[in-house]
């Protein structure tokens, strides 16, 4: 390292003991969807995680987007958290999203849960991003092209994180899978 | 909804692993902190996002600070390499995403990009997969 944090920053919680958590994988897929024209991204990811009980991993998207919204997180005005989602932004009809990568994984109750954040082109010029929410995302023409990175045997669980008082999602190893996906 | 189509082939994913980071740790220490505990002499970063504290860039030696909170990383690439002394060398290149969601990129510099809430990554490994290749 050549230089120190400059910052640090406190939740309002307690900080965990474990700073990095990991699990490994021996072997996973990778595989394509195409989300079609006039259908939600979001929709097309809980497909996907709805066939792979207990994988997840990574979705990497781009392609036309229809229509879609993302937030920026500026500091809390209350101060209860470090951070809190503001107002979502729609993305401007006829945008591209040039990259766009999302966590996939579950929640305690088995639902599907996809963290996404990502960068458009809009059609005026400007390159804008933040995090994406995928339930107002829709493929525009052409569809999106979304490449699904799954570990076999690991995913991400959404679980309360007291530290900064959100739900975040962490790597688990699924209970009770064998290495390859159900 | 109509379901999906499935575009046609796919690929085997070699040993790899699922990861987060923690508020105020060093995005680059971090990444090689788990690429030494999954094992991963070389560590490719699959997918990743989250957020930043504040990053410092580096683009062809010219230096930039951007700070937050909270930094939204929109795309991270790079690569973590054990070198012939033990140590590492890793470079980290992101694209982030500011509170006005303008976009902002280039070389992370070590030790200047505290995570801010959180970081999900996918690391890789280069080399042989363990298994069948279709076996998820």
């Amino acid at each position: 390292m050549d230089q120190a944090i400059a910052r640090v920053h406190r939740h309002p919680g307690p900080a965990s003991d474990v700073r990095v958590s990991i699990v490994r994988f021996e072997r996973g897929l990778a595989f394509m969807r195409l989300v079609p024209e006039g259908a939600r991204v979001s929709e097309v990811i809980e497909d996907v995680l709805a066939s792979h009980r207990g994988s997840g991993g990574m979705v990497r998207l781009h392609g036309r987007i229809g229509a879609g919204s993302f937030c920026t997180a500026p500091p809390d005005p209350l101060g209860a958290y470090v951070i809190r989602y503001g107002v979502p932004v729609p993305v401007a009809p006829g945008s591209i999203i040039l990259s766009a990568d999302g966590s996939c994984g579950f929640d305690a109750e088995g639902g599907p849960c996809i963290h996404l954040h990502g960068v458009v082109a809009t059609p005026d010029g400007q390159v804008v991003g933040g995090h994406l929410l995928p339930e107002t995302c829709v493929a525009g023409p052409g569809g999106l092209l979304a490449r699904f990175s799954f570990a076999a045997g690991a995913t991400f669980l959404r679980s309360p994180d007291a530290e900064s008082g959100l739900s975040l999602l962490r790597p688990h190893r699924s209970p009770g899978t064998t290495e390859a996906c159900a | 909804m109509t379901a999906s189509p499935t575009v046609p082939g796919f690929a085997p994913v070699g040993a790899g692993a699922l990861c987060r980071i923690g508020p105020n740790e060093d995005l680059v220490a971090a990444i090689e902190k788990a690429a030494d505990e999954a094992g991963f002499d070389t560590a490719f970063i699959r997918g990743a996002l989250g957020s930043l504290y504040e990053v410092t860039f580096d683009v062809n030696g010219n230096r930039r600070t951007l700070k937050g909170p909270a930094i939204e990383i929109l795309s991270l690439n790079g690569r973590s390499m054990r070198t012939s002394d033990g140590g590492r060398t890793t470079d980290i290149y992101a694209l982030v995403g500011d509170v006005c969601g303008m976009s902002h990129g280039g070389q992370v510099v070590a030790g200047t990009a505290p995570v801010c809430v959180t970081v999900e990554l996918m690391i890789e490994t280069m080399g042989p997969a363990t298994g069948p290749a279709t076996g998820v």
